[in-house]
């Protein structure tokens, strides 16, 4: 059966408060959860009361700042600091989104989770190993046995079909934003997973489209979609999962 | 399977929209007939076939819909399958039922 309550050593308790000896002109209050498996706790929520006018107006701004300066235990993941690397995805204010390309200017209050229903290595650290595996599992490699000289030829047009699709970053926004995928992350591939297939599905020189379709067509792997399109809403690069997934279906449908 | 259960899921609800509207408009103006109006209404063949079609779709969507959230949220493999072939079951007994009301108003 599905869990719709958190286990009990999974329940957020209340952590500690990180307040500056003089109020902050431009106050930006943060609460972060934390979580170390070495404290054998719950995971905690901490809270620290910032000036904003110290740091830049993005959200990994923040974290850097208060890893920098406040509290170097905090722990998340993050890289490239403009949107390309996916890496420091999060859940901020209730959204999915990456922390890097969220302009939090005009915010006072910020929450900030890791990706909701994925298991946590530390902090806002989840482990994505599932995620890549089945990631894995739809072959996303180009399927030729056909070795051209140079390289295999596209034209404007097949080209123009696989934009919207290779500007996915595989930051899991979408996915874990997905409550099919929370109750059946185990067998339902997820939004980003079924995005890259369709990114494979369609491209022009891949000459395994059949297979790809038919590895697909399963009650599980695809069907567990029913456009809720929290997917589609979250995703940071402004992509669309959803529609990608429903050209699958459409496509299986057509066959 | 997947996609025959998918397919067959969105066409019974495409299906469904007419005989929706069409048995909402009956019900508000049903009111205004008396209880001979409305058995005789029923009686009628066109009207006989329209409820079975109506059945046969209904329960058929209603079937789908219910082993999908089953699915979804059961995740007992032993369990899912005894509680989709009982949600199968209770669906068959309602058509059943349906037709044998239809019989007993037509034999009055």
């Amino acid at each position: 059966m599905a869990k719709f309550t958190l286990p009990i050593n999974s329940r957020v308790t209340e952590g500690k408060t990180f307040e500056p000896s003089v109020e902050p002109k431009n106050r930006l209050r943060v609460d972060i959860y934390r979580y170390n498996p070495d404290l054998n706790s719950n995971p905690y929520l901490d809270t620290y009361i910032l000036d904003k006018d110290k740091f830049g107006p993005m959200g990994l701004d923040v974290l850097l700042y208060i890893k920098n300066n406040i509290d170097p235990t905090l722990s998340f993941r993050r890289s490239c600091r403009e949107g390309i690397c996916g890496s420091c995805s999060m859940n901020i204010n209730g959204t999915n989104t990456l922390a890097c390309i969220l302009n939090i200017a005009d915010e006072k209050h910020l929450k900030i989770y890791p990706l909701p229903h994925m298991p946590v290595v530390k902090d806002l650290v989840p482990d994505m190993k599932d995620f890549y595996k089945q990631y894995e599992s739809i072959k996303p490699w180009l399927i030729n046995d056909v070795k051209p000289d140079r390289e295999h030829l596209q034209s404007q047009e097949e080209r123009g079909k696989l934009d919207g699709l290779i500007e996915c970053v595989l930051c899991a926004c979408c996915s874990t934003s997905c409550p099919s995928y929370w109750w059946n992350s185990d067998k339902y591939l997820g939004p980003a997973t079924l995005l890259h297939a369709y990114r494979w599905i369609i491209d022009s020189r891949d000459t395994a489209k059949k297979e790809r379709l038919s590895e697909l067509a399963d009650k599980f792997k695809l069907f567990r979609c029913h456009t809720i399109m929290n997917c589609t809403k979250t995703c940071p690069k402004n992509l669309n999962p959803a529609k990608a997934i429903s050209h699958i279906k459409q496509m299986l449908a057509s066959e | 399977m997947a996609i025959f259960h998918w397919k067959l899921q969105r066409i019974s609800a495409i299906l469904l929209i007419p005989i929706a509207i069409y048995t909402t408009f009956y019900l508000f103006n049903i009111g205004s007939l008396s209880y001979a109006d409305v058995t005789n209404d029923i009686s009628s063949i066109p009207a006989i076939l329209l409820i079975v079609f109506m059945s046969v779709i209904l329960f058929m969507h209603s079937s789908l819909g219910i082993e999908t959230i089953l699915e979804d949220y059961i995740h007992d493999m032993k369990t899912q399958s005894l509680l989709v072939n009982l949600s199968k079951f209770i669906h068959v007994i309602l058509f059943l039922l349906t037709l044998v009301s239809l019989i007993v108003i037509k034999g009055n």
